[in-house]
């Protein structure tokens, strides 16, 4: 009888990833029609798939690829952070917090700066820049074992310097406009889409398939290697990937904070502990949250923007806080 | 799978300028029950570590079946051999079943599904510790003499001649601590299981194994059957401490006052 709770609470976490979909999708038309240009649904509808209009097209090419990158870069943020929680074994691990964005942001702020004809190769640099910030407030963090406290401490720290860093390449590039970490998901063109698809699909399509191995990183480490699974490598690469996927994001769109680090939670309150369920759980949520985000910001004082980023702060920073209390650290 | 022969020559281990482990060599009986006991950090935990590959040794070799276990890779280790460590974890809300089935994961690959194989090994490994009742609990839910025997199934599942046992019982009430040693000596008995396990308390020791090792500042001073190595001067030269042993037709025992 007890077999069957435990497949009704697998279906159960199934439905909410369908319904979570569904949400996205609704979200995703609300968002590409609502606007300084605002569109009717039949409008909407008629001018995408029935014959040209001219509005529509002017959405298309500015609307939609700043909701298509909100979802993506919002699946990729969050899954990035249930990785990196599931490889430090910390819940207040988050890319933003942690610094790897920071030193994303800074790498690709150098290449954008100096190296403009690089531009489709920013993503690349900025994994590299996110790895070396990894490599740096992990060594810096451990003491014989990961304190979770002393990351957050070490990757704050991390983040101020990256942050300076940035500001220093802005205030040296003449040109004001281009500073990554602030010009989150506005202007954003469908290459910029091509591009976060190309380098999110290269880590989104390994953080599906480690989601098993992920399952065991909630075992001691000593569990892990007496199931014959190296835990070090097997850390290793989830680290790797939820760089990877950190920094695309944060080349493309700069530093959202917080949306890593809440999405997990609510999806492990929803869903439950199995990361073959949260991944894609925690996907949809931060496709979701982010572009909500952004579209609250974009509308509730319009003709002013909000960046998502500053909307994710303001609702970050208290639930962070919250969770800190909860987790008595 | 009853005839793994281990065996430790010459092993060698050092924090630093701190001497762990000295020269120490020894063969396992296959088919009996080994409690290597001694003071704290007289070497007992970093031997098991060493011998389960979770630290190398300085100098010397474990050998497995006639192979230097360094050569032996992780997962044909973990076939062959199954550790269960004092501390464990595993998130609350995982149910007892898919923990026990983590120990098929050395004999399967993650692509493939379970096969009729592993699930009688899940199941046999459930039942010997008296757990098939709890398959579907989550671990949150467990005492901790249930959460325990979980540990210990999944190792079983893992299908082994060898099980190494770090202090099975040191956070447990005197009742699991007692049902987790009995259940050891049954497995023993009917599957006729190696087992090592290392064993703080004296008395469990002698009640509860086949064979002793005694270890002190890294050497080995006792080795054999409890009745035939232990006595009060070995006592006091392993904890250097002089109690009472006595013991009659059945068992022996020492007076920890």
């Amino acid at each position: 009888m007890t077999a069957r709770v435990t497949k009704k609470s697998a279906a159960r976490g199934a439905l909410a990833c369908v319904v979570l979909a569904a949400a996205v999708v609704c979200l995703a038309l609300f968002a590409m029609k609502s606007g300084s240009i605002a569109l009717s649904w039949r409008e909407l509808m008629r001018g995408l798939f029935v014959e040209y209009d001219a509005r529509v097209a002017a959405v298309y090419d500015l609307r939609f690829p700043r909701v298509l990158i909100a979802l993506l870069s919002g699946a990729v943020l969050s899954c990035s952070g249930l990785l990196l929680q599931a490889a430090l074994k910390n819940p207040l691990a988050d890319p933003g917090i942690i610094g790897i964005s920071g030193g994303a942001a800074f790498a690709a702020s150098v290449v954008t700066a100096f190296f403009p004809a690089l531009y489709f190769e920013a993503p690349a640099f900025a994994f590299i820049g996110g790895a070396a910030a990894f490599v740096v407030i992990y060594s810096l963090s451990w003491k014989g074992g990961l304190d979770p406290v002393r990351i957050v401490l070490i990757g704050v720290a991390i983040s101020a310097v990256f942050a300076g860093l940035t500001g220093i390449i802005g205030g040296m590039s003449s040109v004001s406009g281009v500073s990554v970490t602030v010009s989150g998901l506005s202007q954003r063109t469908w290459s910029d889409v091509r591009l976060l698809g190309v380098y999110s699909a290269v880590g989104l399509i390994p953080a599906f398939l480690l989601a098993p191995a992920c399952n065991l990183l909630a075992l001691e480490d000593r569990a892990v290697r007496g199931l014959g699974v190296n835990a070090d490598a097997l850390r290793a690469g989830v680290s790797c990937a939820a760089v990877l996927l950190a920094s695309s994001a944060t080349a493309i769109v700069g530093v959202v904070g917080f949306l890593a680090l809440i999405t997990p939670h609510v999806a492990r309150a929803v869903v439950g502990g199995d990361h073959r369920l949260l991944t894609p759980f925690s996907a949809l949520l931060g496709a979701f949250v982010l572009l909500l985000a952004d579209t609250v910001g974009r509308l509730i004082f319009a003709p002013y923007e909000l960046s998502a980023a500053v909307v994710m702060s303001v609702l970050g920073g208290p639930f962070f806080i919250a969770l800190l209390r909860k987790k008595r650290m | 799978m009853t005839d793994e022969v281990l065996s430790v020559r010459e092993l060698a281990f050092s924090y630093g300028d701190n001497r762990v482990l000295d020269g120490v060599s020894f063969d396992l009986k296959p088919g009996s029950v080994t409690a290597l006991m001694g003071a704290n950090a007289c070497g007992k935990t970093t031997l098991l570590n060493i011998m389960t590959k979770n630290l190398k040794p300085a100098c010397g070799r474990v050998m497995l079946g006639g192979a230097d276990i360094s050569e032996i890779r992780l997962r044909d280790f973990a076939r062959r051999a199954a550790i269960v460590h004092q501390k464990n974890a595993a998130p609350d809300d995982l149910t007892v079943k898919k923990l026990v089935a983590y120990g098929r994961i050395p004999h399967s690959s993650m692509l493939r599904g379970r096969s009729e194989r592993d699930e009688e090994c899940i199941a046999r490994a459930m039942a010997s510790t008296g757990i098939t009742d709890l398959a579907d609990k989550p671990m949150g839910a467990l005492s901790g003499g249930q959460r325990q025997r979980a540990f210990i199934a999944m190792a079983l599942a893992q299908d082994t001649g060898l099980l190494f046992l770090d202090e099975p019982t040191t956070f447990l009430d005197v009742r699991y601590q007692v049902e987790i040693l009995r259940l050891i000596r049954e497995l023993n008995g009917e599957q006729g299981m190696t087992i090592v396990m290392v064993l703080h308390d004296i008395n469990q020791a002698l009640a509860y194994s086949d064979e002793v090792i005694g270890l002190r500042d890294g050497k080995i001073l006792a080795q054999g059957a409890p009745r035939e190595v232990i006595d009060s001067d070995m006592i006091y030269a392993l904890y250097g401490i002089s109690l009472e042993v006595q013991s009659d037709a059945r068992r022996m025992w020492v007076l920890p006052v």
